[in-house]
């Protein structure tokens, strides 16, 4: 599991709004209740477990769950948002027994000879590291079983590339940083933010169950956030009124799930006098956010050749040429309709 | 727009007078008070009505100017013209008791209002200032008006009509502007409540950083209190293991002699003195009693002593000295403890800065007002490019149409007329510019019948008929020649009054059609 971010506070729209703070920590329990009723042998988090620099409490909260667990070993590594900072409590904490953080700036090891396993990470001491660490941590090859825990993936935190994690000769790879759950190459994989944080989270989250054997690595993504961002378009046409668009809204809000959040943008043409009243729509309290990117439904071709010689189908004719969605677009779409509105007759 | 037939009813000094017009140019010839000028102005009151002036102004309007000797309540006239294709009848009755007026087309009977602004319609928004400023040539009046300038700029700023959608410029403009406003508000808002987070916040993050000093003050005096009494408790060591050293030396001192030599001496020759004095069985008998006596003595003796040190012991501070330790310990805690918060309230803060830094990115919302901003900044200054080049464009077309009339009418004698702003005329004679004031009167003359006609063919769509009234009085034989060849080639009707022969001799040498009446 990657990217916990307890102590975030999401946006969350009207209806739960305060209350994410807590889901996140909730979750975070659930996974903790898994391990024990599992009997899972490791708890891997790559990163970020913590959304900013960790309070006393909450390494106690978190290490009291950890304590708890009877089966399960901890191994854990700071990321960039909790990274290990001059006097930061993780570098005086004294965790549980059964939790092995891998707070170095260096790579370190957490052995454990009953298994034959090393689990190999490294932290992050300040906020961004833009050398490609990874690209040269290859496995040591002491263990019969190797594993890595590595945050990051991009320009700023440690750029990976995908093609060499699986030259690196880890069993595995459990990556934090990324909050999308993805697979890199074979043996590696982000197991994304455990509940969804920005509202640009969206798709499933939960966190990765694997299985090590001696045919090597299977893993499995187990889907348990218990919300999800939802984008969405909705495609309007020039009869859409507001009534029209708010049972639409509501409509896809019931297919999808009232529980997630929504970012609606609506795109398309609607009629040229059509004004959409966005505050009205949030029926259910569950949507952050809706982009009106609609433009107004002018024949722009006819209205040009109407209009050849003056000054409405110039407008069009100078602004007609570029590409979707761009200042000038726009720009064309809002002079045609203040001409065409304010027009005499 | 062509007139076809007027028929005077009853106006001036005409009454039920019939005038057939044609097409082209129309002649009415006549010599003086023949009531030329009657005919024209019966035809401006048929074609926008007479107003009458107010007050003494009335005694000299035009409405009394023309109105009949005879019958002075029947004040009426029926004009037959065409437009747009279509023939209509309009009939208008002046005086005040009947006054009406009514319009109805002859092609399928149907009746139009005038109130309505049918007639406005047909006549293009044409008013009875800028008939007289364009189509309708004075004698008396050749120059233009100052507000056909303005009419011409308007025109040529908002030449851009299309049938009947005409756009209107400012309009447009302000609503753009209006629009952006409202988009910069509501980025205002943004920003407003981003600031109003911020404050929050730092009002937080000075409260953390109150605390912060308060148990860093806390800190330090607790920690100077816990010297101060460790040097205290130094001295104290000192001091109890001076006195300790004392009662010691005293206890030695006094362990020897827990009950005094004198009195166990007093005792035993109490016994002795017992067996001496008295005989036996008494004797026995009183040594039990004192010894017992004694022996009771003795041991109480021995207990209060006892008592005694442990009580000289405590007052000397053993027990004090262990409470202070106790409390030295409860001081190194105490330090201990409030830097451990002051250590949590420390990661708070930082965490406060993190977010407010946090606040400084640009969200996706924001960043579409911005470019919905830059989108309307960019439509508005489109427009007024667009527009200022193509009332330049317009203008140069008006001077160059004006240019191309002059130099037709005077026979290539001045091929350029330079117009400014206020359509202040200059012309080019050969390498010369000059001024209005250098011109003659005729040239002077001709360049506003071209300015006219000109800004009769910009301002309408629909061709009005020209009507001119003595207005060749001062152009010679070869300009006139000129000039009436160019309206029989470009204008669809001209009615032409005129009290000379000239023109219809021209006219006729230079094999130019014409109707006289």
């Amino acid at each position: 599991m990657a990217d916990v971010h307890l102590g975030a506070e999401p946006d969350a729209g009207k209806k739960y709004s305060g209350q994410r703070k807590q889901e996140i920590w909730d979750s975070f329990l659930g996974i903790v209740n898994v391990c024990e009723k599992e009997r899972i042998d490791f708890l891997f988090i790559a990163g970020d477990l913590f959304h900013r620099q960790p309070l006393m409490r909450e390494l106690k909260e978190v290490n009291y769950l950890f304590s708890k667990l009877s089966y399960t070993k901890v191994v854990l590594i700071a990321g960039n948002h909790d990274y290990i900072k001059k006097d930061s409590y993780y570098a005086t904490f004294s965790w549980a027994d059964n939790v092995f953080p891998l707070f170095g700036e260096q790579m370190q090891c957490a052995a454990f000879e009953e298994y034959d396993l090393g689990v190999y990470g490294f932290s992050y001491h300040k906020r961004e590291i833009r050398q490609p660490l990874y690209d040269t941590a290859a496995a040591p090859g002491k263990f019969r079983h190797e594993i890595l825990l590595a945050h990051g993936g991009d320009e700023k935190h440690i750029p990976v590339k995908r093609e060499k994690l699986d030259a690196l000769g880890y069993d595995y790879i459990a990556m934090g940083h990324i909050h999308k759950p993805q697979t890199m190459g074979q043996r590696a994989a982000y197991a994304g933010a455990l509940e969804p944080i920005d509202k640009n989270d969206t798709g499933q989250h939960g966190y990765i169950k694997g299985l090590c054997s001696a045919q090597g690595v299977r893993i499995k993504f187990v889907p348990c956030a218990k919300r999800e961002y939802i984008h969405k378009k909705i495609e309007v046409d020039k009869d859409m009124t507001n009534a029209g668009l708010r049972e639409k809204i509501k409509a896809i809000i019931d297919e999808c799930g009232g529980e997630n959040l929504y970012k609606l943008t609506l795109t398309g043409f609607r009629g040229a006098e059509m004004i959409f009243l966005p505050n009205t729509m949030d029926v259910y309290g569950n949507i952050l956010e809706i982009q009106d990117e609609t433009k107004p439904f002018y024949d722009l071709e006819r209205l040009v050749l109407r209009n050849r010689d003056n000054l409405l189908g110039k407008y069009i004719e100078s602004l007609q040429d570029f590409e979707e969605g761009s200042v000038e677009q726009m720009a064309l779409y809002e002079g045609v309709q203040a001409l065409m509105d304010t027009k005499r007759g | 727009m062509e007139i076809q037939k007027l028929n005077i009813k009853n106006f001036g000094k005409f009454s039920e007078k019939e005038i057939i017009l044609q097409k082209g140019i129309n002649v009415i010839y006549g010599e003086n008070e023949m009531g030329k000028s009657t005919i024209h102005a019966f035809l401006r009151a048929m074609l926008f009505g007479m107003e009458r002036a107010r007050g003494r102004a009335s005694l000299t309007d035009l409405f009394t100017r023309y109105q009949p000797l005879e019958n002075p309540n029947y004040y009426a006239g029926v004009m037959e013209f065409q437009s747009g294709g279509r023939r209509f009848l309009l009939e208008r009755h002046f005086d005040k008791y009947s006054k009406k007026t009514v319009l109805t087309c002859l092609d399928d009977g149907e009746q139009l209002s005038e109130e309505q602004g049918d007639l406005e319609m047909l006549l293009e928004g044409m008013k009875a200032r800028q008939y007289e400023d364009t189509v309708s040539v004075n004698q008396t009046h050749p120059e233009v008006s100052a507000q056909l300038a303005k009419q011409l700029k308007d025109a040529a700023a908002e030449y851009l009509s299309s049938g009947n959608e005409e756009i209107h410029l400012s309009r447009a403009l302000e609503c753009l502007e209006k629009k952006r406003k409202e988009v910069e508000k509501q980025l205002n808002q943004n920003m407003q409540e981003k600031k109003r987070k911020r404050e929050q916040l730092e009002s937080e993050a000075s409260y953390i950083w109150r605390d912060i000093h308060r148990l860093s003050g806390e800190i330090e005096e607790t920690k100077c209190r816990l010297q101060e009494r460790i040097s205290e408790e130094d001295i104290q060591i000192k001091d109890e293991e001076y006195y300790r050293e004392k009662l010691r030396e005293e206890r030695a001192a006094r362990k020897k002699w827990r009950v005094h030599p004198a009195a166990i001496a007093g005792m035993i020759l109490l016994l002795l003195l017992c067996f001496v004095l008295l005989h036996k069985p008494w004797s026995y008998l009183w040594a039990i009693v004192i010894g017992l006596a004694c022996g009771l003595f003795v041991w109480n003796r021995l207990k209060v002593e006892k008592k005694k040190v442990r009580m000289e012991q405590m007052n000397t501070g053993e027990l004090l000295g262990e409470r202070k330790a106790e409390d030295c310990e409860k001081l190194r805690w105490k330090v201990e403890h409030l830097t451990g918060l002051r250590k949590e309230k420390e990661i708070q803060y930082g965490n406060i800065q993190d977010q407010m830094d946090e606040l400084d990115f640009v969200d996706e919302g924001e960043k579409l007002l911005y470019k919905k901003k830059a989108a309307l900044e960019l439509a508005g200054n489109q427009i007024k490019k667009l527009s200022d080049e193509m009332r330049k464009r317009l203008a140069k077309q008006f001077n160059e149409t004006v240019s191309e009339i002059m130099n037709e009418i005077t026979g290539g004698a001045y091929k350029k007329v330079v117009l400014d702003d206020e359509l202040g005329v200059r012309l080019w004679r050969g390498e010369h510019l000059l001024m209005a004031e250098q011109i003659s009167r005729g040239t002077l003359e001709q360049v506003y019948f071209a300015l006219r006609m000109a800004a009769a063919k910009f301002l309408y769509e629909e061709e009005f008929p020209v009507i001119l009234d003595e207005t060749f009085v001062y152009y010679d034989d070869k300009r006139l020649g000129e000039t009436l060849k160019w309206l029989s080639k470009n204008c669809g009707q001209v009615i032409l009054f005129t009290c000379q022969k000239r023109e219809m001799e021209i006219m006729k040498e230079g094999g130019i059609s014409f109707t006289k009446i």
